[in-house]
């Protein structure tokens, strides 16, 4: 097993491809077809996150946080996972939501601010994107319980970063799934920053993964920017959640290479040279590198992908700006399960006002 | 005196605070290197160093609850909860035990910290950046509670706030951090907690708010003056304690009560300036106390703001409707 | 038609902004999303896309001069 193997507080990230695309010996790598579509997906959710940021310079979207750097770590997960698995995200988790069942276009439509984008498809086990840091880590160990209690065998995942670590509620979420041994598979991106604090200044801890170990389960660091490490780690977690091991924590370890928020300003507190050199660790582009030299990507390949891309773009930018405006019925109607009549009478003064 | 925005009248006033005594210090998420997400604390850091502007752990308990440590042991704490949304995380530490202490230890020990944050809708930011939930403090006996609406304000309330011996919530409206300007006298003065202040005089009929909503109620008032209506604008800066003499002489001369207050209306500040007129002032009134307040919904997203945030329309509607007695 | 681009709320709050340094000049045809400005915020220097492809009619104002929200920016055609 690769989790019990790799003992975060002996110093050990688990990689497979590593920033120059070379493969660890004896590794086994996906299947070609996954591993192209991994290309095409994190392609896909990079090129629709750097529209979202110039529509929000242009008055067009509105704070909303970008994700490059995790785009490994998000396909990653959502391949791991089966279609009756939960998933409790924290905010920035525009492409892992998306590739569990929400469309795109919904997702801006929430940044945007219009309700609509919170009303995900029904089939969808997605809870809403926590705002608030960590609450919702306590969320997914309830609904792990629950189906333990069920007798049901799915995996929950959470999603959270390296700042999230440092709030109450995560050790409070982390010390039920120990004692209850929930089905959870405790997420951390730590991409190095919560705004513009340094993950050094986070916690004294050498690693996050290791604090796992206090709560009773295992806790692993990957490389966050190989998707293949990514991949086999969180099925493996997944499948023993499955199969009643309980949770553990993945400390995925990146760099948020955008800022926090389009609110923010990155440039005041990121390292130029320490950005420069894991920029060059990219994972996008470590797997491009790899696909060429399996020989799997053609000149051909491109030409699909970017119209495919194009295609997705417009399709998304066309149904958000399609979407009508918010009315005060929205507003008011899922406040309750039957409106109240004081709600009624103030329903009835915003459409006369 | 030199002109400068909300944001700008809060940085001075901690800058002249940390100044003043080397006790005082700034705590809280992105509060140091980065000056803030919306840089109020810009600068402090340099000047002051780390350990005074100090950027702690993402933990709105940790950052409150060190602070309730800190001012007992005689530190100046001015903690930071980014947005008052976040501020749910911080409710045991700031209800449970700052408003307390006194109590609890009979008047042995006490919490003399500020806690600011940034509160309010219509700058379009995301969920639980924009809500007003001023009036849950106002509910937990022991706290003071402000919410200045100009830069001159801003700092002296800030001032204040640092000196005084007990726990001061310190709310400052997004919509105005850097909307409003004003005349912001250099170094130290200070502007008392719990005296509200007359906005705009008038005559006819009493508006009563606070935050951004002062800036439009006088703006209405003014339109309304070229129609024969003279309003009177209070702004009571302070939410708790309460300035009730200042509404009451206001109702006395005017007769006539809009409440204007843009956080939901259910148990809002509203109902209890509302309370207080209906039991000491309630012959002076010549017409029913009106409220204008958001909804008992939960803030919309930016997108819906514009129907829940009180707006011009909203007021006009209000005082045509005290003014018709 | 004339397209009338203002300058958007590119942070949260922001009201108004220092304009830096034009990055298109009258005359120009652009592509959807070519930086037409970088502006200095009280927070950050960014830069300012085109919403739209066209060609640029006319600059609204100058380099160092400080543009409010909602001002009209260019005119693009």
């Amino acid at each position: 097993m690769i989790i019990n193997e790799h003992d975060p507080r002996a110093g050990k990230i688990y990689q497979v491809v590593d920033e120059h695309a070379k493969v660890r010996a004896g590794a086994v790598l996906p299947s070609d077809d996954l591993l192209k579509q991994f290309y095409r997906d994190m392609m896909r959710v990079r090129a629709i996150d750097d529209k979202a940021f110039k529509l929000q310079r242009q008055g067009r979207m509105h704070t909303f946080p970008q994700i490059t750097g995790h785009e490994a770590i998000q396909i990653a997960a959502a391949y791991a996972m089966q279609e009756e698995d939960w998933l409790a995200p924290s905010y920035r988790e525009e492409a892992l939501v998306h590739l569990r069942g929400v469309p795109y276009s919904q997702i801006l439509l929430f940044w945007l601010g219009n309700e609509k984008g919170s009303a995900y498809p029904k089939d969808v086990n997605v809870l809403p994107f926590s705002i608030p840091i960590a609450s919702h880590m306590l969320h997914a160990v309830g609904i792990g319980w629950g189906a333990k209690m069920c007798g049901e065998k799915i995996a929950v995942v959470t999603t959270f970063g390296d700042g999230a670590t440092s709030e109450g509620e995560f050790h409070e979420a982390m010390n039920f799934a120990g004692v209850f041994k929930a089905p959870v598979v405790f997420l951390c991106t730590n991409n190095q920053w919560a705004i513009s604090v340094c993950r050094k200044d986070q916690s004294a801890s050498k690693t996050l993964a290791e604090k796992a170990f206090g709560y009773g389960f295992d806790g692993i660091c990957v490389d966050g920017l190989d998707v293949v490490a990514m991949h086999q780690v969180m099925q493996e977690a997944c499948d023993k959640a499955r199969n009643g091991g309980g949770p553990t924590m993945i400390e995925a370890v990146t760099y948020r290479l955008c800022d926090h928020t389009t609110a923010d300003d990155a440039s005041i507190y990121q390292d130029v040279d320490e950005r420069k050199a894991w920029e060059q660790k990219d994972g996008v582009r470590r797997l491009r590198k790899l696909l060429e030299k399996r020989g799997l990507w053609s000149a051909s390949d491109d030409e699909a992908l970017e119209k495919e891309v194009q295609t997705f773009i417009d399709q998304t930018i066309r149904e958000l700006e399609a979407s009508p405006e918010v009315t005060p019925d929205e507003i008011f109607s899922t406040t309750f399960a039957d409106m109240p009549p004081r709600l009624k009478k103030q329903l009835e003064d915003v459409k006369a006002s | 005196m030199t002109q400068r925005s909300l944001i700008q009248a809060i940085t001075d006033g901690l800058r002249v605070a940390m100044e003043r005594d080397d006790r005082v210090m700034v705590l809280g998420e992105d509060v140091g290197k980065l000056g803030g997400v919306f840089r109020t604390t810009q600068g402090l850091q340099q000047k002051f160093g780390k350990e005074r502007a100090v950027d702690t752990p993402l933990a709105e308990a940790g950052i409150v609850g060190t602070a309730i440590g800190l001012a007992m042991y005689g530190m100046k704490p001015v903690a930071e909860i980014q947005f008052m949304g976040f501020d749910f995380l911080a409710h045991n530490q700031i209800m449970a035990h700052a408003a307390r202490m006194r109590n609890r230890t009979r008047g042995r020990w006490t919490v003399p910290m500020v806690v600011r944050m940034p509160c309010g809708g219509g700058i379009h930011a995301p969920e639980l950046h924009s809500d007003s939930f001023e009036a849950t403090y106002a509910h937990i006996a022991g706290l003071k509670i402000v919410m200045p609406s100009t830069p001159y304000d801003a700092k002296g309330m800030l001032l204040s706030a640092i000196d005084d011996p007990d726990p001061v919530i310190y709310l400052e409206h997004k919509r105005i951090y850097r909307a409003v300007k004003g005349e912001v006298p250099e170094g130290y003065y200070t502007v008392p907690l719990g005296k509200g202040e007359i906005a705009r005089p008038g005559t006819d009929l009493t508006i009563v708010t606070w935050g951004y909503l002062r800036h439009l109620a006088v703006q209405v008032a003014d339109a309304l003056s070229g129609q024969g209506i003279n309003a009177e604008v209070v702004d009571i800066r302070t939410i708790c304690p309460l300035d009730e003499a200042l509404i009451l002489e206001s109702v006395a001369k005017t007769g006539r009560l809009v409440i204007l207050h843009e956080a939901p209306r259910n148990c809002g500040l509203g109902a209890e300036i509302s309370a207080i007129v209906s039991e000491e002032a309630i012959f002076a009134l010549k017409a029913p106390i009106v409220r204008v307040t958001g909804y008992d919904v939960t803030m919309p997203l930016p997108k819906g703001e514009n129907l829940y945030l009180p707006n011009e329309k909203r007021l006009m509607a209000a005082i045509q409707k005290v003014m018709e007695y | 038609m004339a397209f009338e681009f203002k300058f958007p709320d590119v942070g949260e709050g922001i009201v108004e902004g220092l304009l830096v340094k034009w990055r298109v000049k009258e005359g120009d045809t652009i592509s959807e999303d070519q930086v037409l400005a970088e502006v200095e915020t009280d927070k950050a220097i960014v830069e300012v896309p085109s919403p739209k492809a066209g060609k640029v009619v006319k600059l609204h104002a100058k380099e160092n001069e400080t543009i409010k929200v909602g001002q009209v920016m260019v005119t693009i055609e």
